[in-house]
């Protein structure tokens, strides 16, 4: 966890024993690394200019930014309905009035797809803060205070992973299912997914807070808490944030999962996992119909992984996340 | 190395028993089951009713319950009957076990194949076409969800070309041949190791490249070895060890992702099995499976932990 800590003088990451190669003067770890004096806004690059000079981290940028904005603004992109059903309408292949082609009810598929992006990212954000407060508040915990503590922790840590997660958010969306909301599918994404964080958050604090900013504070009197959240915790931004990115399109990745099993999102709610389920059946015929959501997913995701990829890269040398 | 090895057991043990705790909760908590079952019966009076519960232990404290299910469990592998086929769960698990291994190995031996030969040729290639090719396949190899690249391949090479079969392990009607089984075995296995190919192929380059950077390399150059003797007598050596780490941690993943794949093409294995008890809400099978499945993480942790001890001496005394 070298890149952490707050070297200002030197960009090789000490604790690290890898060779630096190439990213020892990325414009970006200056924009992530928040080290103590080295708050000079004025002077941060702003994260396009930095994205420019990676073509393919712009592209992934520029792409899940319109993926976004069209989930954003998905009613306005067609002058369909998303439920609208018309039977005389069905199995349309792609065309300039449907541009991803009509479902077995008719309904036009790039409205749904549109909408079904609400959903998926939505669930896919709201999880990844789940897991995000859950990793960050558990790992604070655990590094700082350490002790029996720490081993609590990292034990719960252990045994979730233990845990064949996949399996266990299946049974319980099963027994759930009737009752299955957005907010359920989040939890349980969430409550599967912090334990990575937990232990990146982890190992920063314990690193940092041997240093003697983190003593002074305390001999000034501030409070634990107050150490932990304001001198502690953004040691803690450029990892975290590289595994936020990752959790992103695992989050969209296990939710298209379990929607696409049954035990998701219900129908008629659009979510590309959903919508996938319901192609199945017409795959010889209708191609288009499975294609466009899968499409979707998968542009998400490898947006996320490039993006995570050129985050860590640039947040620390030596440390490639998507390998 | 044993006293390592034993160390690592003794903390995977109480985790194989929490793991057990929880999958016992899950079941008490959850709606239905047999006891449910009693009380909603029209034709059973309330003597008989609770004759029956006594007769089943329903009676006892919860704690009681869970330690009786644990001895039957740890003693005789018996998790209890399936209320939806009446067969003993452990039955229909040994049963569908077989499969899941053939598959899981399958597209085990795939990506430890072309991920490794991968990476390495990456590695020796590094910052050339062939590189960045590779690299750029990857970043889609990882990012594809197994239930789309599945439903795309059989739709292109069974709906489309006509080479593979969809769905099931054997051709009906034909004799058994190994020729047709493996037919049916190559897309299901193809399509579940490809995400492994990408990320061990993507943690081979990265590790042989950060070895092949290192001083001990450039001695042996110095003195004389060829290239290809650099390479594999001592690079791979060292730069093995974080990569069958990862091998090691992504074996429950694979685990995992033989759910899924089952389910699209109909591979009659444990994923196909769990998917079937939660249609039907058959818990005990469920549990079942959980449970297994949870022990063979630890198993297959255990595993990487020995694989890392054994590689890297210095793992053993570290802690």
């Amino acid at each position: 966890m070298g890149f952490s800590t707050p070297v200002l003088d030197s960009p090789v990451s000490t604790g690290s024993k890898r060779v630096v190669e190439v990213h020892t003067s990325h414009p970006l770890r200056e924009t992530l690394r928040p080290g103590p004096g080295n708050r000079r806004r004025g002077a941060q690059p702003r994260l396009v200019t930095v994205l420019k000079r990676s073509p393919l981290a712009y592209a992934a940028f520029i792409l899940i930014g319109l993926i976004i904005l069209g989930a954003v603004f998905a009613p306005l992109m067609s002058p369909y309905h998303k439920d609208k059903i018309d039977l005389t309408r069905q199995y349309l292949a792609p065309s300039l009035d449907h541009p991803f082609g009509t479902d077995d009810l008719g309904r036009d598929i790039f409205v749904r797809v549109m909408h079904g992006g609400r959903i998926s990212l939505a669930v896919g954000f709201l999880a990844m803060l789940v897991a995000l407060f859950i990793g960050v508040a558990a790992g604070g915990i655990a590094g700082y205070y350490g002790g029996w503590i720490d081993g609590l922790i990292m034990r719960v840590v252990d045994l979730m992973l233990a845990l064949p997660a996949f399996f266990v958010i299946l049974f319980v969306s099963s027994v759930v299912a009737s009752t299955a909301s957005i907010v359920t599918v989040c939890l349980m994404i969430g409550f599967t997914q912090w334990m990575e964080v937990a232990r990146l958050v982890r190992a920063v604090v314990i690193t940092t807070r041997e240093h003697e900013f983190v003593d002074a504070a305390r001999s000034l009197g501030i409070p634990d808490r107050r150490i932990l959240v304001r001198h502690l915790l953004p040691h803690t931004t450029a990892p975290v944030l590289v595994a936020v990115t990752l959790g992103l399109a695992q989050a969209v990745i296990i939710e298209s999962g379990l929607s696409f099993l049954g035990f998701g999102i219900q129908p008629p709610t659009p979510s590309w996992g959903a919508m996938l389920q319901d192609a199945q059946s017409y795959l010889s015929d209708c191609p288009w119909i499975a294609i466009f959501p899968g499409l979707m997913i998968c542009l998400t995701v490898v947006c996320c992984n490039v993006l995570a990829d050129f985050l860590g890269e640039a947040a620390g040398p030596g440390r490639s996340s998507l390998s | 190395m044993l006293g390592y090895f034993l160390k690592r057991l003794a903390a995977v043990i109480p985790l194989v028993l929490l793991v057990s705790l929880i999958c016992f909760a899950l079941m008490q908590a959850a709606p239905g089951g047999p006891v449910a079952m009693l009380s909603d019966n029209p034709m059973l009076g309330p003597d008989e009713a609770s004759r029956i519960r006594a007769n089943f232990g329903f009676d006892q404290p919860v704690a009681v319950q869970y330690a009786l299910w644990l001895k039957r469990v740890l003693l005789h592998g018996d998790f209890g009957h399936s209320h939806v086929t009446g067969e003993p769960v452990i039955k229909m698990i040994w049963q569908r076990l077989p499969a899941t291994l053939e598959l899981m190995g399958a597209a085990f031996v795939l990506a430890f194949l072309f991920g490794l030969s991968g990476g390495i040729l990456a590695a020796l290639k590094r910052y050339t076409r062939f590189d960045s090719a590779v690299m750029l396949v990857t970043v889609f190899g990882i990012s594809i969800p197994v239930f789309w690249l599945g439903l795309m391949s059989m739709m292109l090479f069974t709906v489309q070309l006509r080479w593979l079969p969809s769905t099931g392990m054997f051709s009906l009607g034909i004799p058994f041949s190994v020729a047709d089984h493996l037919r049916h075995l190559l897309m299901p296995a193809l399509v579940l190791s490809l995400m492994f190919i990408a990320s061990w192929s993507r943690y081979m380059r990265a590790s042989l490249s950060d070895v092949l950077a290192l001083n001990y390399i450039n001695v042996a150059r110095a003195k004389g070895a060829t290239g290809t003797s650099v390479v594999f007598r001592h690079a791979i050596r060292n730069a093995a060890i974080p990569v069958l780490t990862v091998i090691a941690l992504n074996l429950p993943a694979l685990f995992t992702g033989s759910i899924i794949t089952e389910t699209i093409f109909a591979w009659p294995g444990m994923g196909r099995l769990f998917y079937d008890g939660l249609l039907r809400q058959d818990y005990s099978r469920l549990m079942g499976i959980i449970f297994i499945a949870s022990a063979m993480i630890a198993v297959l942790n255990l595993i990487a932990d020995t694989v890392y001890g054994i590689l890297d001496p210095r793992i053993r005394f570290a802690r």
